[in-house]
């Protein structure tokens, strides 16, 4: 609840709006006061120069961890010990002008005029130099500091393709797209979001290609976020997500650039957020979420046969057990007869009913892979087999469930790690148990009306204004190319009719997810 | 709030849907025997016709329900009343589809279960789906076309090579039984299911392409004439004339006679499948027909809030209009001879021709 | 306010319709799967003895759990005037529900048949667990019970032995067909009359209760298809076997695959023909009022054994293993039909095809259908094809000089 916390301790650093505290001509004075502001935090770093003139006292400061110490030793320590200082700049002022204009050969440089924006600059890991006998002081660009370096992705592994993954630095995330996309077209804007962290928050979208509406959609939902926090991007999915009540993700998150990359390329817009690898993509379909981007990378033939297989562990990862309740329990006729005795005297030594065993198996289930993700993953392991193989065999041993029971959980439980989103995973898994339960109620019947039901559902649910069943419904013929199937690339040659910029004049181009440029 | 729009397509998967609805679970045109195939493609051109007609008043009146032009046509004090009449036919017609769903439902697999469960169990996914609006149903189905087709293909293609189909059922069709197969197609499969369209006058007004809704209807009346003549067709050559008249349902007892290899055998899931599909967007347009034709009588804004008491009384004449399935039968019979035609095609008539009238004598003010 | 209101009502809803329970909801370990029903007649009075053969899962199938040494099956009966009556009476003497969606056989009593059948399919009809494709046999010289009541070898369960021995026989060798309650409620209600298999007991009955009878090579008691109950007005009136019950099915157009002994030009039936396709066609019309049954048969066989010197390699040879297979079909056909004849029943579907072709024809001789079939005369056309010979061309077995 970020909003509440804002309530309950207010003012502090958020303190943009009150009255801020000049720089004082004193030095001292000046460096004393932030100490304070910063409760007197070690990490704050000040180091104190005479000039070569020894006439001028100078502060440089940083925040230990957040600067490049590199950066600021090289350029910004080692500028102020110029031999010209001397001759140049003999007074405070003379000072100011020489450092901003000739010494300083990094990166931006900017004039801080008030105590808030050198705090604010320190926090965002500039360097701050600040002069005796002067009200002012610049701030210079050195964030850095540590950070993961850009390493595989672990949570959308994929066999062909490239391995680098996004990391938390903002910089280094977008100039991963950037990489891929080498046009200027590729337009980033920035804000910064969450009154107390301060999070940079960066939208980025292909000019022409993206919808202005979305756009603007977008921007005014950002606007009105007001937090103090904003820690991942799952906080600002939550925030600007039209249905809060739908078990359904409505926004796409990555950590894989080429896949950002491709959803940029296709009309759609990503939100990347600072201090998280997992950038937002939207407006996204539900279609997209059981979509790779190793699909375009494989031949199509054999990508269509996987996303098949994909919809089918969807189904079966949904209504498997379900369907296996209901079979049991009221449509006994419908399994063939020698199957039905064989579960028949499976089940002969069970005590408990169909459903309670199905649950709970289910519930073992969540169980041992909730433990075994929080696990190091040596452990996880570990975890997993004394789970899933010696709790299963012993239960099936021991006469509390059946074995053809086993079976059908441990595959819905593989299906669902089959579709690749993991966040829709989840909800399918939730939403697995309440179809398992109506099963239990009323048989088929249940099944079939829960089934309209979601389906109702997952067609009154919008992404930013797009449909989120879209393009099968509302049914765009042209894009099924890309859906349950994949067309060959050279088919590819038409934008997403929802996603269209209809404005842009160079709407027609072919470009799917696919690498393919064509004028 | 924006208006709902529907596309051509998501036009023509509604009007699929509801002509197959009941119509191809249970036994219809029983009069002419075993060319009851062929009475239902007699039917379609007068289908088409009637459709065609609703059409042309929705092009004189894009914005209107039916009710909203009867009134304009011929005047509110005779246009109101009339109109009235469409609200207890139509949630007549929708209680009467719930209750087949409900006693076929019984009769082949919940045997032990309430009716009143059942019912109510479907009104509330009609509920929320017509709380969705009329393009979230559109948009569903869409989907549920597609499924109804493969569903509809898979069990076909079971029964076929199944060994079960014996063509010496359809054939040879003699001259007596022609005047047969006329007479059952006339008025009876005409009304039921063709002239039932009469409800997509509520749904048209949100119908965005005019231009195309003359072939979006012809086409999908066709579409859905000839899946449900070849599904008759079929229940009729497996089993027979004799039990295709006897029994309730005859698509469920004609696929529990499949058995492929031992091993395809008992899809009655597909069956049970196909009857709630059907059933329930049939259903859902009949209430939807009533709500806003409601809505548009006693100029309620929001017409969402009629829903919930819309199909309260579907629900409630679901169970209180017969007492018995032979009973609910016959009570269709009467109805469908007596009451739906007028709805169906003398008032839309009546409506075109005094239309006419007005405009060639520009009695419009 | 609304919508709690609303949400309010949608939980009422939700809670009643939940705590009500669940109505079809039954457990697998609370049903008796009955895998076959018998019929018989209670000597003179009305009403059945139904004798129901229920699975018992723990001993009929190899998987883990419990498997113990009772039988595989469990025969339960009960007496009332319904079969639907009976059924549910049986429920004194079984510790669970009877389950009747897996019935896959139906099994008459030759008594019962003997007085009618007609009115016993009605349950099957109308009841949604009773299956329609259930195989029917009528027991032959004994009562349906005993037929149950045997145990069977390779096949755990009795009820799908006979019927798999059933397939098996109508598969290769055509004297029988797997005939459904489906099929018997179409003769009924059909313009001709219809025939059901029969099955016969060899051995003591007593002894094919045990489990023990199983325990030997060649088990003492064993069931057979054998030959076909012709019912006439749903009266079983007599039966056909052997050839007669072949050429039945070769009337009927059902036969898949049988095996025609030929005569070589040394000896008599030594060559041994599989006719793998058999294809019939029937057109009936009157002429002169005297219904004319024109029949045409075209067979194809493959030269599976010979026990003296054919020369397959000459055509003409074949051609005269050709008419000697048309004259064998011809013959067991007309012996059939003949039998038909002398019993005045017509279980040849030509009645049906009549009315289907020739409604008015049929209007003619509705009223006496059984004697004007009795006097009908048969058009027999047979044509016979040798498609192969085997992997060899000349039998090794030398010619006699």
């Amino acid at each position: 609840m970020p909003k509440q916390q804002s309530q309950s301790n207010p003012g502090e650093i958020s303190s943009s709006s009150q009255e801020s505290p000049p720089i004082f001509t004193d030095l001292e004075d000046t460096l004393k006061q932030i100490h304070e502001r910063l409760g007197n935090s070690p990490d704050l770093n000040v180091r104190k120069y005479e000039t070569l003139n020894h006439e001028n006292h100078v502060a440089v400061m940083y925040i230990n961890g957040l600067v490049d110490k590199e950066l600021v030793d090289e350029y910004v320590t080692h500028a102020l010990s110029f031999e010209e200082i001397r001759e140049e700049a003999p007074s405070a002022a003379d000072l100011f002008i020489f450092a901003k204009e000739k010494a300083l050969s990094i990166g931006k440089e900017k004039v801080v005029e008030d105590q808030n924006s050198v705090l604010e600059a320190l926090l965002s890991g500039d360097t701050i130099i600040l002069f005796d006998k002067l009200d002012k002081g610049i701030s210079v660009t050195t964030s850095g500091g540590e950070g993961r370096s850009v390493t595989e992705a672990t949570t959308q592994v994929n066999i062909r393709g490239p391995k680098d993954s996004f990391t938390e630095s903002l910089g280094t995330n977008i100039a991963l797209v950037r990489k891929r996309i080498k046009n200027p077209n590729l337009w980033i804007e920035t804000l910064t979001m969450g009154s107390v962290t301060k999070t940079d928050v960066s939208i980025a979208h292909i000019h022409g290609l993206a919808k202005e509406e979305t756009l603007q959609q977008i921007r005014k939902k950002l606007a009105d976020i007001h937090v103090d926090s904003i820690l991942e991007s799952g906080y600002i999915e939550q925030l600007i997500e039209e249905n809060n009540y739908s078990p359904f993700p409505t926004l796409y998150n990555t950590e894989r650039p080429d896949s950002v990359a491709g959803n940029l390329l296709e009309g759609r817009i990503a939100i990347f957020v600072d201090g998280t690898p997992f950038v937002l993509i939207l407006p996204a379909t539900f279609f997209m979420f059981f979509h790779t981007v190793e699909d375009y990378y494989q031949r199509y033939d054999i990508t269509s046969v996987i996303r098949v297989l994909r919809f089918i562990c969807l189904l079966v990862s949904l209504f498997g057990p379900a369907i296996f309740v209901a079979a049991l329990n009221f449509h006994q006729e419908m399994i063939p007869t020698p199957l039905l005795i064989n579960f028949a005297s499976q089940r002969e030594g069970v005590p408990f009913p169909v459903v309670i065993e199905v649950l709970l198996l289910e519930v073992t289930f969540e169980i041992i892979r909730e433990a075994g993700i929080r696990m190091p993953s040596q452990i996880g392991q570990t975890v997993s087999i004394i789970g899933g193989l010696v709790l299963g065999q012993a239960a099936v041993q021991a006469g509390i469930v059946s074995p053809a029971m086993v079976i059908v959980v441990s595959l819905t439980g593989i299906s669902s790690f089959a579709t690749p989103a993991f966040n829709m995973a989840l909800s399918i898994r939730i939403l697995r148990f309440v179809i398992t339960f109506v099963a239990a109620y009323i048989g088929l019947y249940g099944i079939a009306i829960v089934g309209l039901i979601l389906v109702a559902h997952l067609c009154s649910l919008r992404s930013m204004g797009v449909p989120y069943m879209s393009p099968v419904a509302p049914f765009a013929p042209g894009d099924q190319k890309d859906i349950f199937l994949r067309a060959p690339l050279h088919f590819m040659k038409t934008r997403r009719r929802l996603l269209k910029n209809d404005k842009a004049p160079g709407a027609t181009v072919q470009n799917s997810q696919g690498s393919r440029h064509e004028k | 709030m924006r208006k709902e729009v529907i596309g051509p397509f998501q036009l023509f998967a509604m009007i699929v849907l509801f002509e197959l609805g009941t119509a191809v679970v249970v036994p219809i045109g029983l009069e002419s025997g075993h060319a009851v195939w062929i009475s239902i493609l007699v039917a379609l051109p007068g289908g088409i016709l009637l459709f065609m007609l609703y059409t042309y008043l929705y092009r004189q009146f894009p914005d209107l329900v039916i009710s909203g032009y009867t009134r304009k046509i011929l005047g509110k004090w005779i246009g109101w009343p009339l109109s009235l009449l469409y609200l207890p036919v139509l949630t007549y017609n929708g209680g009467r589809n719930l209750r087949e769903a409900g006693d076929l439902l019984i009769s082949s697999s919940y045997d032990r279960t309430p009716i009143f469960i059942i019912n109510s169990i479907m009104i509330i996914a009609v509920m929320y789906i017509l709380y969705q609006g009329i393009e979230v149903f559109s948009r569903t189905s869409e989907i549920y076309f597609w499924l109804i087709v493969i569903m509809g293909m898979i069990s076909n293609f079971v029964v076929i090579i199944a060994g079960l189909v014996q063509f010496k059922n359809l054939f040879p069709v003699h001259p007596g039984e022609w005047i047969e197969v006329y007479k059952s197609a006339y008025p009876n499969i005409w009304i039921f299911p063709y002239g039932e369209l009469v409800c997509f006058t509520a749904v048209l007004p949100h119908f965005k392409t005019k231009n195309k809704i003359g072939r979006t209807g012809a086409g999908a009346i066709t579409l859905s004439a000839l899946m449900l003549s070849f599904t008759h067709a079929i229940e009729m050559s497996v089993l027979g004339p004799d039990i295709y008249s006897r029994t309730t349902f005859p698509m469920f007892t004609m696929i529990t006679l499949v058995n492929v290899a031992n091993f395809l055998q008992r899809l009655d899931a597909l069956v049970i499948l196909t009857l709630i599909i059907g059933v329930f967007f049939k259903m859902s347009i009949y209430c939807y027909a009533a709500v806003s034709i409601t809505a548009d009588l006693f100029h309620v804004k929001e017409p969402r809030k009629l829903v919930i008491p819309v199909c309260s009384v579907v629900l409630y004449s679901s169970f209180v209009s017969a007492e018995n399935y032979p009973v609910h039968m016959n009570d269709g019979k009467v109805f469908l001879e007596n009451i739906l035609p007028f709805l169906c095609a003398v008032i839309p008539v009546l409506l075109f021709v005094v239309h006419l009238v007005r405009r060639r004598f520009g009695w419009y003010r | 306010m609304k919508s709690r209101l609303a949400l309010l009502l949608a939980v009422c809803i939700s809670c009643s319709l939940v705590l009500s329970g669940c109505w079809n909801s039954r457990e697998l370990n609370e049903l008796a799967i009955v895998s076959g029903i018998g019929i018989d007649s209670l000597d003179g009075k009305p009403g059945y003895r139904v004798t129901f053969q229920i699975i018992n899962p723990s001993s009929s199938s190899q998987t883990m759990g419990s498997t113990s040494n009772q039988p595989p099956i469990v025969i339960v009966s009960a007496t009332d005037r319904t079969i639907f009556g009976a059924l549910r009476k049986a429920s004194r003497r079984a510790t669970r529900q009877l389950f009747f969606a897996h019935t896959q056989l139906v099994i008459i009593g030759e008594s019962l048949a003997r007085t009618g059948v007609t009115s016993i399919f009605d349950i099957f009809e109308r009841s949604h667990e009773l299956r329609l494709n259930s195989a029917v046999l009528v027991s032959k010289d004994t009562d349906a019970a005993s037929v149950l009541k045997l145990l069977t070898t390779l096949e755990t369960l009795p009820s799908m032995g006979l019927l798999k021995k059933m397939q098996n026989t109508s598969q290769v060798w055509g004297e029988n067909r797997r005939v459904t309650v489906f099929e018997v409620i179409n003769g009924i209600t059909g313009a001709s009359d219809f025939t059901i298999n029969g099955v016969q007991i060899v051995g003591d009955v007593v002894e094919g209760q045990k489990k023990s009878s199983l325990e030997q090579s060649d088990p003492m008691v064993g069931s057979l298809m054998s030959g076909l109950g012709v019912f006439k007005e749903g009266q079983l009136i007599g039966w056909l076997n052997g050839p007669e019950s072949r050429g039945t099915q070769w009337m009927l157009n059902k036969l898949n695959e049988t095996n025609v002994n030929v005569d070589s030009p040394d000896t008599e039936e030594d060559i041994a023909v599989n006719i793998f396709y058999s294809k019939t066609r029937v057109k009936v019309e009157l002429q002169d009022g005297k219904p004319v049954f024109h029949v045409h048969i075209a067979e194809e066989g493959i030269i599976n054994e010979t026990g003296g010197f054919v020369d397959l390699s000459k055509e003409k040879e074949l051609e005269a293993l050709e008419q000697g297979i048309e004259q064998k079909t011809a013959d067991e056909v007309r012996q059939a039909f003949e039998a038909a004849q002398k019993m005045k029943t017509d279980i040849f579907n030509l009645g049906n095809e009549l009315k289907r072709i020739h409604p008015d024809q049929w209007e003619k001789v509705k009223q006496d259908w059984s004697s004007a079939f009795a006097e009908g005369e048969l058009d027999l056309r047979v044509e016979a094809f040798i498609r192969s010979t085997g992997m060899r061309l000349k039998p090794y077995i030398p010619a006699k000089k």
